[in-house]
């Protein structure tokens, strides 16, 4: 900044009679100007609808009621936990895994095992969220894969029914949201040197408190806003549980799917997604309290 | 991994290892079976998805290019992806220059409001667009999907010009204005031109993004905007279709040379594949 002031300095004794600001920074009006298109986009598809949603779920016929009225049904209790718990899971498994992917691929000097680590990462997201979807079910199908290699083995004697299954729900989360959190985790690993560890066993620790007290307390901000980000995501997945977890999944997002396709009760749709989104505003307000808007921004944008 | 060692390790310290690596192992196979397993199966001349196929061949393809279904949703998917990158392009790179580049007051709830979608629970947002389109009549049609869509990928444009905004120089805009170039001028000549690989790889980038967009469609499409990621959803609802392995092995393609193109533009020297 000083070194753009000096500069300024010595730019206004050549300045001509010409008023001119001579700086890169635009004026809060242009920059205004500028910004514009955007909060009109915002206004408009952000927030105006998001305040019709609350709008309708506050309305008639109960009012208030209407949300409160949602945890006095012990069905939809019931599709909160499991969603909100499944989304826990799928949560707590890609980020665990994840770090521990990120930090291989950080550290490995096997050009092989990088690679294949990065096509893992690439190749799922080169097929598309539907297809990724299709994939999975064809090779958890009673006739897939995984069945015909559990049943040669000799772990089950007859094909397991695995789609259509909380468990595929979940595998298929996990599936989508592993790369998701490796990415980021990857772009905060790679400001640690991972000479530290090396450092930390010369003084005489083990390589498991050596990671423990040298990339751990590094890491796990990063770690925790990619948590974050995983759980608000996985919270509002629809395709997963209506595909992978079929009609009757007990999600919020089937409940919801159906709520308005199967019988057009827009209040009901509303008043669950208002639920769903008040979960997820609170993990973020929680985030957002203990890890500062700096890293999960930085979470999101990598 | 063995060099560098300084000291023996416990036996227990062995078994992480060998745990740290089996899960290498399973992820890789994990991420990648999958699709791999897909793009043998679109070479399987089989109407079921037995593995391995008994027949070889290119009936999925033949199918694929032979269904007016497939096809029209594939043009769909570019009358709604084109116009909704543009968009985003000429929303969202100006938004950035505002952000990294002006003195504008509230950057930071700017900033949050403008990749919000990205994190927003995917459900609850498309819901929230649906009670707004029915009182403004814009379901089914393809401007309402175009500009829902341009606030879902918007996210996008906006963070990867502000990256590339940071990364070119303030001061060059000063030396083009200090030789007597307008602000306009800097900003056109220089800012803007160092900017155009940025842009570019953000405009791809949202494009791809809406390509493979399948939720807001559904919602907002009201069975009339059929796109490929809606096709391919309807289809898996009511089973798996062979036909698929073909659709998603010519997208791994498509979508794999994007990237490609993505990545070289930014060209940020960050090669992931390379050491």
């Amino acid at each position: 900044m000083s070194a753009v002031g000096t500069r300024t300095g010595a730019v206004h004794v050549l300045r001509r009679s010409r008023r001119r600001t001579w700086t890169a920074e635009r004026s809060a009006v242009a920059g205004a100007l500028l910004a514009t298109p955007l909060m009109l986009f915002i206004a408009v598809l952000l927030i105006y609808p998001l305040v019709r949603l609350v709008s309708i779920s506050t309305g008639p016929p109960d009012g208030l009621g209407n949300v409160s009225g949602f945890f006095e049904g012990s069905a939809n209790l019931r599709v909160l936990r499991i969603t909100l718990l499944d989304s826990a899971i799928v949560t707590v498994i890609s980020v665990a895994v994840g770090a521990v992917i990120a930090w291989s691929m950080h550290t490995t000097r096997r050009t092989s095992t990088r690679l294949l680590l990065w096509a893992a990462m690439i190749l799922p997201f080169l097929m598309g969220a539907v297809n990724k979807l299709y994939a999975l079910g064809v090779i958890l199908q009673t006739q897939g894969i995984v069945n015909k290699l559990l049943i040669e083995v000799g772990i089950a004697d007859q094909p397991i029914e695995m789609l259509y299954t909380q468990f595929a729900v979940v595998l298929g989360m996990v599936y989508q949201m592993l790369p998701f959190a490796v990415l980021p985790l990857y772009a905060s690993f790679r400001t640690i040197n991972p000479e530290l560890v090396l450092a930390a066993e010369s003084l005489g620790a083990g390589r498991l408190r050596a990671l423990m007290n040298t990339v751990v307390p590094l890491a796990l901000p990063s770690v925790l806003a990619s948590a974050t980000i995983v759980f608000m995501i996985s919270v509002g997945f629809v395709l997963t549980p209506v595909l992978l977890g079929g009609a009757t999944a007990p999600f919020m997002a089937s409940f919801i799917n159906s709520a308005l396709f199967d019988f057009y009760n827009l209040a009901r749709a509303s008043v669950t997604s208002l639920v769903l989104l008040i979960c997820a505003l609170v993990v973020v307000v929680v985030a957002l309290v203990f890890l500062g808007r700096e890293r999960l921004s930085k979470a999101v944008a990598s | 991994m063995s060099s560098g060692r300084l000291r023996a390790h416990a036996p227990w310290e062995m078994a992480v290892y060998g745990l740290e690596k089996a899960l290498k192992a399973f992820v890789i196979v994990f991420l990648l079976l999958p699709a791999v397993l897909v793009i043998v199966l679109s070479f399987s001349n089989d109407s079921n998805l037995a593995f391995p196929p008994t027949t070889w061949g290119l009936g999925q393809y033949e199918a694929l290019f032979n269904s007016d279904y497939w096809i029209g949703a594939v043009g769909m998917s570019f009358v709604i992806s084109v116009p909704t990158a543009l968009l985003c392009a000429v929303v969202g790179v100006p938004a950035a220059l505002a952000l990294e580049r002006s003195r504008i007051r509230g950057k930071g709830p700017l900033w949050a409001l403008g990749v919000a979608p990205l994190v927003l629970p995917g459900v609850a947002y498309a819901v929230a667009l649906y009670t707004f389109y029915i009182d403004a009549r814009l379901i089914g049609t393809i401007p309402g999907v175009v500009l829902a869509q341009s606030m879902l990928a918007m996210p996008f444009v906006i963070i990867i010009v502000a990256a590339g905004l940071r990364r070119i120089p303030r001061e060059l805009e000063l030396v083009a204005m200090s030789l007597g170039a307008s602000t306009m001028r800097a900003t056109w000549g220089i800012t803007l031109r160092l900017l155009a690989p940025s842009i570019a790889a953000s405009t791809l980038l949202a494009f791809m993004v809406t390509f493979d967009e399948a939720v807001l469609v559904t919602f907002l499409g009201g069975g009339e905007i059929i796109t490929l990621p809606k096709a391919t959803y309807d289809s898996v609802r009511d089973g798996l279709d062979p036909v698929i392995t073909a659709i998603a092995s010519l997208l791994m393609l498509f979508t794999g040379a994007l990237m490609l193109l993505t990545t070289r533009l930014r060209g940020d020297g960050e090669q992931p594949w390379g050491s």
